[in-house]
Formats: C-alpha cells, structure tokens, sequence
C-alpha cells in the first residue's frame, strides 16, 4: 500500500467517509491558491465539522507521515496553503458558524471558516465591525487572516489582524488541542498567540478564535486625489503622515492600472491620470471636518489636478469599488500575473515606484502599482503572458530586483501576503542564519514531527530539504496511481 | 568568567535581590558584548539577572542562584529616528522618559504611560509587561512593537520583524519576550511604530457615591461617541472615576461636556485641559507591601472587586475596558489568595502577586500549554542561566 492508502485507510477509520475527498476531481479544486506560480495536488482532502474532527485527522496524518495543510479559502497570493508536498489538506470550510458577538466586550468568538465580510455584517446591528479587511475579505476567511496576519487599506489606522485577535484554539501537529491567548489580558505565561498569529499554518491549524470588534466611526470621509505627476502623489502620502494625521486609509494607484480599473468598475477614476490617491479619514465629526481641511490644502500644495470628495456613502461605496477590484480588473491587460507585497519607509515611496517602472522597461512587462501607500507597502502587479516564451522568466527576474531594492532601502520582502513557498528563500535577503534558526526552533516547539505545512514560511535549505526529497517521490508515485 | 571583565564595575549591593548579591555586576557597551557575556555565562552555568534601572525587579521573586548582574544602561543609544516615517529604533536600555523626550521635540509620542519612575529602561518595562491606563484607547506596547534585537540564553544574537510598519516575514517572535521577565533572553534593541501627539488632552475626574456608580459611569463612558483614551476607577477612601480623552480640540471639548452631564450622580467633579507632554497618569499605584494583578474577562470586573472585598485593599485600580485591576493590602491579606484565586478561577480570571515581602505563590496557576513554554526556555535558555527562578519555569 501507498503512503496515500494507508492515509486513507486511517482517515477513514476516525472521521465520516462524507467528508474525505479522495477522487481527482474533487482534489483539483485544493491544487492552488490566488498566486498565479505555485500549484501541489494533495493526496487526499478532508472537510472537517469539529475542532474534534480536525484532530483526529491530524493524528492519522501525523501518524503516517503525511505533509498537513490547512486551508481557508484559499486566495492566499503565496503558496501557504498549496500542497506542494502532497499529503492532506483539511478545508476549514465547513467550520463557518459565529458563534458568539459580544457588543459590550467588543468580541466575536469564530469558527475559521467564517468569511471576512460576513462577521463585519453580523456585528454591524451593534455598531461594530471585524477591522482587517483585506481585498479579498468577500471571500477570505477569519482563519485565513489570522494565519496569514492579514492586512489591508484600513490597517494603517487601525492595525493589522495580530492587532485584532485575542485567543485562538489551535490542533497541533500531534493532535494535541490547545488555546493560546485568552478573553482575560496578562495571563501568566509566555505569548504563544503572537507567534501563532502569521504562523501560515506551519505551527498548528487555527480551530476557533475569539477577536476584536472596533466601533464604526461616528464620521468618514472619502477623497479621490488626482495627480498628472508620480513624485506628487508620493510627495502628498509623505505631507499628510508629516501633518501628524494618520489616515483611515491612504491608497494609491498608479499609470495604466487606473484605465483598467475604470473600464471594469467604472469608479470615477480618470483614465490619462498619471496617479491616484484614495484618502479616507474617519473619526468624531469634529476630527473628520478638522483632517479633510488639512488633507484639501497638502493635496492643492502638492499639485493634484483635482480633488474629488465622495457626497454620499454609494460614491464612497463606487471610489472602493475601483480599489478592492483592482487585481480583477488588470486582467484586461494580460491573463497572468505575479504579485509582489514588499513595504518600504514611506519616505522611500518616489524613488521605489520610479525604480518599479524602469525595471518594467527593461524586463518588457507591463506592473502595475495597486498599493497602500500610507504604509509605504507596494503592491507591483507584474503582468504578462504565460504563452509568451520567458514572460515568467522575466517576470520573476523583475520582482526580485524590486523587492531587493525595498529591503536595501530599510523595508521587508512582505507586508501582508506571507512568505508561504514564494518567498521562502528571500527571507535570508532581511533575516541572518541565528535569525532562522531561532524561527526554526519555534516551530520546532510546536510541531516536533514537522508535519504541518512542511517547507512552507522558512527557507527551503534549512529544515526540510530531506522531507522534500522523500515526500516528492511518494507523490509522484501516487499521482501516478490515478491516472 | 572573562568576558567583559573590562565592563566589571563594584557595587553588587545596589543589585541586592532578596538575601543574595551578584559576584559582579556587567555593563557591557555593545550588544555583541551581551553576546558574549552570555555564550560564556551559558558554558560556565552562570546565573545572569538581566537589570535595567532596577525600578520593576520586585515584581517577581529573587532568583535562586546570583552571579552575574548585567546592567544594560550603557546600552541608551537612539539607533534611528524617522519622525516622517514614524519609526524609531532604540536601545532597550534607554530610559522610556528618554525616549518620550526625543519623540516631543518633534511632536510625536509612544502613547505607553506605564507606572513606573522616569529611570525605567525599555528593555526592563517590556520584560515586566507594564503598562498604563492609555492601553484602553492606544493598545498596550505589543502593538506599538515592529521588531526585536534579542540576545538569547545562549548568547545567539537574533532579530525578528523588521524596522517598516508592516511586516509579515518571519515568526513575531518579539512578542515572546513581553512579560516574560528576560527568562528567554535579553531584549537588547526595538522598533516602535510612533504616534503623532493629539493636538488636545484632557481629564475629567469625578468623585462618587460608591463603586457601582462608577461602574455605571464607566459604562457609560465607553458609549460612542465618546472615546476616552484612558479610563480608571480609583477605590480607597473615596470612590473617583479618572477618563482622559484626546484628539482634536472640538472633539475633545465635545466629548468632555458629554461626559460631564453623564456625572450627574457625582458629589465633585474637575475638569481640565492638560499639557500634552506633561500631563502625568493621574492615579495613585498603591504603596501597600502587597500588590496584586488580576485580569478577568472586562464584563466580570464588578464580580472581581467584589471578590476582593475579602483582602481588604488599601488601595484599588480598575480599569474598565481592560478587565485588569491592581490592588494593594497589608501583607496579611495573602492568607486569602486561595480563595480569591478560586473566585477568580471561576469567572475565567487570575490573581498575580506582583510585590511580596514574604514567600508567596506569586502565579497560582500553571498555563495549561506550560510544555511548550519550558520547551521554548529549553532551546534558547539551555543551561537555565537567565533569572533562574524567577519565573513560572524553572
């Protein structure tokens, strides 16, 4: 028997055949996430419905041997929750109730299949929302966030998720279930949930957690800055940081992406504009009224063609339309693309987008800068076309020379996206080998027998080249056995 | 013992914890001396106390062994500092007042009001987990922290997160070392994320009947659109409630009036507008020999103090919204720990001693995922040199 029978065989033992999948077909849907690079056929996948559930499959997997990645909905854009070793994936999705929303304490306890937008609508009767929202938030997961630390446009205000989880009940590799973190603050002890949070799955699979909700803003408002010139823009992000406002958001767009934006969602962003900025700050009235006076002035100062305020919430609705559904709509422009989430100081910004189009220019692609600009975090989407000989090639050879020069100026090589399998081995350009090999030792804290979410999140020299080695030809094996 | 005996200054008995003294007292000057020091304290099994300004050594008991104090205050430099970027890197055995003073000059703050006295390092406040009464509307320091120069037991010197405002590479494994009381190693440069200061600060405090009033009136405090940044209920002779707000002058002005006419059953009320630098925490830390730190979940604080009826505290802090008190009793009082912990323990909360003169169980509970925490010691604290029984792990 394979590895894969032998998994299946156990699996079947302790859980519903229901929720095991096992034919090629259904495993298909489980081969990739939203990155465009990295695909892995998992061996076999199972759809859990109780904490209790998903340790008893990480027992037999742990068990047998198997490689264990857990996954939410996969948009993840770095390869966390892709198989690429094969093995067990075990879907969160059937785990999607809220369980609890407490108003006065300012808390909903989740399941994490719960998705991103549908707590913050749950918690909305009581004035309250879920504040990481990334764009994907229609559909990502609350485990998915708190796995990945999820960021997004309103981060720069109010933090990112870390900021935002107060416990989670974790299965580690060994089926053992524990809760890190609590309601009650200062417990004793050391602070497991904040290397928990971020861990990509590689320290134990997220089952339940307890988060924050923030009260909705009494005031906001929305403003849709316009630049004929990049420098200004950028030079507009710095003025109003400098100003001592901290935005609820401060997005920019940047050259062809606007017109691609515009055709799809028709937003109201102007197709010739060199630049956008999305600016919103929220607060008490008395704040909003006193920050988007200062923000009209920099904008004028900074020379901004024009400066749109949105009237009402639909023309806010319609300026975030163009935002949240900017990745989608770049599609116009080629079919495939590479997204890079590397963050520089925000006085950094001018020279990184100049530097992100020369390298356009001579590496022939197309990038187009979609980012959160008030955290000095890009987002260079290198578009191009598989069916073009080396157009991945020079994709890839063009994000890493950006992301070289975000470290070499003082930033990092993500923000926001993870490290997963696409950026495993850069982490060596901002982090030493004593760094890696406390990183290492923590997850060998958690996960002893390195099952879980093996290779992923640390450079693929360090644990696991034997894994790799022995796992990869057990696979190729069974993938064999289905065709 | 070699290392640094150039960096060797006398005075052990200022370093007296407990009964015991160190052999010699270490101020190294570089982080890699704090390197070195450790790597040879690790080979040789020596103790080693890590000390900043010693003013939160009392918060856990003295170690069982004592060779070595290594005083970090030579370690004060300013790394960096982009007030346009909003970041600054310092040495972590820089004074916080320090720091506070160097963000003023160019109109930010670290909005982190721990009690402590103006000597108090970095490096030791984040290790002891201090924190003030500006965490309910700011967060506590964890989320003011964006990266970490640790020098592990061992002596290995590592960094985690990064010196950028967002950063997902790596494990956050500074925040292991907050509140761990330097047992996995010895926090020795961060980056913070900083704040511009609000343009307006201002207090109100109201005296009332008793505490159930005030808890009504904290309650009704936390109501939008009111936002105090910090909210403290002050029970000793007299009952007051302290709120702060902050921010823009007509949002403050407004949120003051509202939480005046909400005071409507207080016996005095003052109001005042405060300098944004100078204006102090506005609460008393008690002075009693017993001072605990219980933490419930935030709706259970009344069933808390009620609990705490039994100690008979001097001198008692809530801070709603938090779910934490502090309260300070005679040394008598630890006769009722067990019970208060048990009460406690119920409702999902603990009680810590954080100032004893006597031998107390200062934890009362062991964290149930205690394994992987010894665990963690084990790898980067291997010999157990670091504040050797100090902590919840040996």
């Amino acid at each position: 028997m394979t590895m894969r029978d032998n998994l299946i065989a156990a699996l079947l033992q302790v859980v519903d055949p229901s929720i095991v999948l096992r034919r090629p077909e259904e495993l298909m849907l489980y081969e990739y996430d939203g990155s465009a690079l990295d695909q892995g056929m998992p061996e076999v996948v199972v759809v859990p419905r109780t904490t209790a559930e998903v340790a008893a499959c990480v027992r037999v997997a742990a068990q047998v041997g198997a490689p264990i990645v857990a996954r939410g909905a996969g948009t993840g854009l770095a390869g966390g929750s892709v198989p690429e070793q094969g093995g067990l994936v075990i879907s969160l999705a059937r785990l999607n109730r809220i369980l609890a929303i407490d108003p006065v304490a300012r808390t909903a306890r989740v399941q994490p299949g719960v998705i991103n937008t549908d707590l913050s609508l749950a918690a909305a009767p009581y004035g309250l929302h879920f504040a990481p929202d990334p764009s994907s938030q229609r559909a990502s997961t609350i485990g998915g966030n708190i796995a990945t630390n999820a960021g997004g446009p309103h981060c720069l205000k109010y933090g990112v998720t870390t900021n935002h989880v107060l416990a989670t009940t974790v299965v580690l590799g060994d089926g053992r279930v524990i809760e890190v973190g609590s309601a009650t603050l200062d417990a004793p002890g050391y602070d497991l949930l904040g290397v928990v949070v971020g861990s990509e799955g590689t320290l134990g699979i997220i089952t339940e957690a307890l988060v924050k909700l923030t009260p909705n803003p009494e005031a906001i408002q929305t403003f849709l800055a316009i630049y004929d010139d990049l420098d200004a823009a950028s030079a507009t992000v710095s003025a109003i940081i400098a100003a001592g406002i901290i935005p609820a958001a401060l997005e920019m767009l940047v050259g062809q992406g606007i017109a691609a934006v515009e055709a799809a969602v028709q937003a109201g962003y102007p197709a010739d504009a060199r630049a956008v900025l999305l600016i919103e700050i929220d607060g008490l009235r008395e704040e909003v009224i006193v920050q988007a006076q200062q923000i009209e002035a920099i904008c004028r100062t900074f020379g901004a063609r024009e400066l749109r305020a949105a009237q009402d919430e639909a023309q806010r609705a319609r300026l975030w339309a163009g935002r949240k559904g900017a990745l989608a709509a770049c599609a116009r422009i080629a079919p495939h693309y590479h997204i890079q989430d590397g963050v520089v100081p925000r006085s950094r910004l001018p020279e990184l987008l100049r530097l992100t189009e020369e390298v356009a220019k001579r590496h022939q692609i197309t990038i187009v800068n979609i980012f959160h600009a008030g955290d000095g975090n890009l987002h260079p989407l290198l578009l191009f076309d598989l069916r073009h000989p080396g157009a991945l090639d020079r994709a890839v050879a063009a994000s890493e020379e950006i992301l070289q020069a975000c470290v070499a100026a003082g930033g990092t090589i993500s923000g926001e996206h993870g490290i997963g399998i696409e950026k495993r081995d850069y982490l060596g350009w901002i982090f030493g080998p004593a760094d890696l090999a406390a990183f290492a030792d923590i997850r060998a804290v958690f996960d002893a027998g390195n099952v879980m979410n093996p290779c992923k999140l640390l450079p693929s020299g360090s644990s696991c080249a034997d894994i790799r080695y022995a796992r990869g030809a057990l696979r190729a094996i069974d993938r064999g056995a289905w065709i | 013992m070699n290392a640094l005996s150039d960096r060797t200054i006398p005075l052990p008995a200022t370093y007296t914890l407990g009964d015991r003294q160190p052999q010699r007292v270490v101020q190294p000057a570089t982080i890699t001396e704090v390197g070195d020091l450790l790597a040879e304290a690790t080979h040789m099994h020596t103790a080693v106390i890590p000390w900043g300004a010693g003013t939160r050594q009392f918060i856990v008991d003295p170690p069982r062994r004592y060779d070595v104090a290594l005083d970090l205050r030579q370690l004060h430099r300013v790394i960096e500092y982009h007030p346009t970027d909003l970041v600054v890197m310092v040495e972590a055995g820089m004074s916080l007042t320090a720091v506070q003073a160097l963000l003023a000059e160019r109109g930010q703050w670290l909005p982190w009001d721990p009690p402590a006295p103006p000597t108090a390092t970095i490096g030791g406040l984040l290790a002891t987990a201090a924190w003030g009464s500006l965490r309910l509307g700011y967060g506590g320091p964890r989320e003011w922290i964006l990266g970490m120069q640790v020098v592990l037991g061992d002596g290995r010197i590592v960094r985690s997160g990064g010196r950028v405002v967002k950063n997902v590479a790596g494990y956050d494994s500074h925040k292991l070392h907050l509140g761990a009381c330097g047992t996995l190693g010895v926090i020795a440069s961060v980056t913070f994320k900083v704040a511009p200061l609000p343009a307006q600060m201002a207090v109100l405090h109201a005296t009332v009947p008793d505490v159930p009033s005030a808890w009504r009136l904290a309650m009704a405090m936390r109501q939008p659109p009111l936002q105090p940044v910090a909210l403290v209920i002050e029970v000793a002779d007299t009952v007051t409630l302290m709120a702060r707000f902050a921010g823009v002058e007509a949002a403050v002005e407004r949120q003051l009036a509202l939480a005046t006419a909400a005071c409507s059953d207080a016996i005095a009320l003052m109001t005042r507008y405060e300098d944004r630098t100078l204006w102090n925490s506005g609460y008393q830390m008690p002075t009693t020999d017993l001072l605990l730190r219980i933490g419930v979940p935030d709706s259970m604080l009344p069933r808390a103090i009620d609990a705490l009826t039994l100690l008979a505290p001097a001198r008692t802090l809530v801070f709603p919204g938090l779910g934490l008190i502090v309260t300070g009793c005679a040394e008598t009082a630890a006769a009722h720990l067990p019970a208060l912990r048990q009460t406690l323990g119920g409702i999902g909360g603990y009680a810590v001693v954080e100032r004893s003169s006597i031998g107390v169980d200062r934890w009362g509970i062991v964290p149930p995922t205690i394994d992987l925490m010894r665990a963690l010691r084990q790898r980067w604290d291997p010999a157990g040199i670091l504040n050797p029984g100090r902590w919840l792990i040996e």
